[in-house]
């Protein structure tokens, strides 16, 4: 199973519609709380592809609070962090970020993540091609042996 | 009254210091006062009651480095001045048990001393500090020993005013100069961290204040943190430098009380301080100083945003270099320099949450160009696609357009606000011309932020409505596109914080009094929480529960909202902040008698 976890799925049809193409079953997911309740315990994972200005849930019930996300900035990131604590199986291995960040210190912290996890970071302004995004992702997928 | 030409010659001399700055003004002053009364030698102390500490400014026909120290405390002679606020007038230092500096006495050969104290003149408003005290400073006077101390004491003890108006006024002077070079300084800066950087800086090369830091408040985390320093012990990570509101220090009961703090020899008083400015010796004295936001004119209101401490003030005179405590001179112009930080930094400030706000709102532009040249490769890349398929990314092209457009509109927003072009005011049919072209915007505003698949209903004044009340609506005063940003704001945010997969409604109802028509409008969304409800129409003011549905984004909806209907002589208040919540809108009525 392949989760894309990201603000605006409507959007992301394009892409979802091409993993589908390639046989993948995508489950596409829009707010990170959402995204922890169901990553955290799942054992079906093959990608999660995880954008980084993530929605999360109200506060009161939340796990991200603004000042921890940046003001909701950088919630993917800590996102990934408290999937690595509960569900060391899969994460961080099987993250790919696919961000459309732009501001430099953004861009900056992403890199650090992606560094420190050694995961892929994605720009989706190189992916304007949802072919070119399958072949990325078909590519990340055999380098993890699925 | 009769004055002497003594006098007279000494207010003309007097006058040319009260132009030169703080820093010049003591030493014109000397010399005024020495040539024209024959003086063997002089001096001029400032005072500062909080320190109860007299500090050297000048002095005339002695040497410096004869001095024991810059500063002298009120138990010696000069001090009994201001103690009794009066001269004092001493007929042979030699024999004087409180005179501190009797190498000076062997030295120069002195024997009869006045010491004046002077006066503050209250007609010289400074409105930067908190300066009470009676007395600014003393002049010390040492006569050649042919004088009449009894005669050179009464006139300096008239002319003592004088002088302390000359030199209250060269610090006026000092405070154009330091904001001048602090504007000068905003303008070369990137931001408020390489502005304050560059501003302390200047204060500890230029102005001799040894070791400073500025601390802002960071309303995210409820810290206050370390934004620029000269440096600190043990340099500690710039970013980990910060004081929790609960913690026991003078920097939070600066930024909690507002109010100033003098510590003397904090090194006894504060050893486990947390964070310590690095100097190069004693620590004599620290200043602590609130920084203010500009005073908001509709409630004249001021809001504490930081801190900034100064550690000593470095007196160097010939070749000699002393740290000693602040005077009250200091505390005016570094209160005025706080004031200063506190405009910029409120400046620097707005700019940073419009660029935040305009990179949101970039990222979802760009997320919805993405999505549509997505769309469109695939539907070059797969020829042969199902017909499933094929309608799902059909549908993201007119979608990703739609929110593209409505993005466009909220930079336009942000770029050229409506509240800030000029109103054209009119007659207008609130039905007509406002209320009746919401139902199109609602169903456009679900196209662009909405659920696809969810519905949308104006209640109450919904078409029909309108039709058939036009007439009762009393005309208003308004300007038709600044009316119509207010209630598209309003819809906006029913659509944007709709509760998940419900339709969106909205009702609208109208009521009016003798001057005005009330228009409530009210929407079944997630509401407003109770904490947030008195914030919202603040320009600075992003509802953390809206942030969290969508970081992606502009918010001033509101606060654009309440400045045009402020404009328009109306309001807009939050009457219900949940299930529903109800916004009235308060519209002028049309008045033609007034017209």
């Amino acid at each position: 199973m392949i989760y894309f976890v990201d603000e605006d799925s409507t959007q992301l049809t394009p892409y979802i519609v091409e993993l589908e193409l390639r046989g993948y079953q995508v489950v596409p997911i829009d707010n990170a709380d959402d995204a922890y309740k169901v990553l955290s315990g799942a054992s079906d994972i093959q990608l999660v592809i995880l954008d980084i200005m993530l929605a999360a849930g109200p506060s009161g019930t939340s796990r991200f609070s603004r000042e921890r996300t940046h003001d909701f900035i950088l919630t993917g990131l800590a996102l990934l962090e408290d999937l690595n604590n509960t569900n060391a199986a899969h994460f961080p291995r099987r993250v790919v970020v696919f961000s459309m960040a732009n501001q430099d210190w953004v861009v900056n912290d992403i890199r650090k993540a992606a560094e420190q996890y050694q995961i892929a970071y994605l720009q989706k302004r190189d992916y304007p091609s949802p072919f070119g995004f399958g072949e990325k992702i078909a590519e990340i997928l055999k380098g993890l042996g699925s | 009254m009769s004055t002497s030409s003594t006098e007279i010659n000494l207010v003309k001399a007097l006058l040319s210091a009260s132009s030169v700055g703080s820093r010049k003004a003591p030493e014109l002053i000397l010399s005024a006062v020495q040539s024209i009364l024959n003086l063997k030698a002089s001096s001029f102390y400032s005072y500062y009651e909080p320190s109860k500490l007299l500090s050297l400014r000048a002095q005339h026909g002695m040497a410096y480095g004869s001095y024991q120290s810059f500063q002298l405390p009120l138990s010696k002679t000069a001090g009994r001045a201001i103690r009794t606020g009066r001269p004092i007038k001493i007929r042979d230092v030699r024999k004087e048990q409180d005179y501190r500096d009797v190498a000076l006495v062997k030295q120069f050969g002195l024997r009869q001393m006045i010491a004046v104290p002077l006066p503050r003149s209250e007609e010289v408003k400074l409105e930067y500090g908190e300066i009470n005290q009676k007395f600014i400073g003393v002049l010390c006077a040492y006569l050649n020993d042919e004088q009449n101390i009894d005669s050179v004491a009464t006139t300096l003890w008239s002319v003592a005013p004088i002088i302390a108006i000359t030199y209250q006024h060269a610090v006026i002077g000092e405070l154009l100069t330091i904001r001048q070079d602090t504007m000068q300084t905003a303008l070369a800066a990137r931001d408020v961290d390489s502005f304050l950087h560059r501003l302390l800086s200047r204060l500890h090369s230029a102005w001799h204040y040894e070791a400073l830091s500025a601390f802002l408040f960071d309303e995210r985390s409820k810290t206050i943190r370390l934004k620029a320093t000269t440096g600190l012990q043990n340099n500690p990570k710039k970013n980990e430098v910060q004081y929790r509101l609960d913690e026991a220090s003078a920097t939070v009961r600066t930024q909690t009380s507002g109010k100033s703090m003098l510590i003397m020899d904090p090194d006894k008083k504060h050893s486990n301080g947390k964070y310590k400015e690095a100097v190069a010796g004693a620590r004599v004295a620290a200043l602590l100083l609130p920084i203010y936001e500009p005073v908001k004119m509709e409630d004249m209101t001021q809001r504490c945003i930081g801190v900034l401490r100064i550690v000593n003030r470095i007196l160097i005179f010939d070749s000699r270099r002393e740290p000693i405590c602040f005077g009250w001179e200091d505390a005016v112009f570094l209160q005025f320099v706080s004031g200063i930080i506190g405009v910029i930094a409120y400046m620097f400030g707005r700019v940073a949450r419009k660029v935040e706000d305009f990179e949101r709102a970039m990222h979802g532009a760009e997320g919805a160009i993405l999505a549509v040249r997505a769309g469109l490769n695939q539907l070059m890349e797969r020829t042969k696609i199902e017909s499933l398929i094929d309608q799902q990314f059909i549908y993201v092209i007119p979608n990703a357009l739609a929110n593209l457009a409505a993005l466009g509109w909220q930079i336009e927003r942000f770029s050229r606000p409506e509240h800030e072009r000029k109103l054209q005011l009119s007659k207008l049919t609130l039905a007509g011309e406002v209320l009746s072209k919401l139902q199109l915007v609602l169903q456009s505003m679900v196209r662009s932020f909405g659920d696809p698949k969810q519905g949308w209903r104006i209640t109450n004044i919904g078409d029909r409505f309108i039709r058939d009340q036009q007439g009762g609506i009393p005309a208003v005063r308004g300007d038709v596109a600044a009316l119509m940003t207010v209630f598209r704001n309003l819809l906006e945010n029913a659509v944007k914080y709709s509760k998940r997969r419900s339709v969106v409604e909205v009702d609208l109802s109208w009521s009016q009094d003798k001057s005005f028509v009330y228009v409530s409008f009210s929407d079944k969304g997630i509401g407003i929480d109770d904490a947030d409800a008195p914030y919202i129409f603040l320009e600075s003011f992003k509802a953390e529960e809206a942030m969290r549905r969508h970081p992606v984004g502009i918010g001033l909806g509101l606060y654009q909202a309440s400045e045009i209907m402020r404009q328009l002589g109306g309001a807009i208040t939050l009457d219900h902040h949940r299930d529903p919540t109800t916004f009235m809108v308060k519209i002028q009525k049309w008045n033609e008698a007034a017209e």
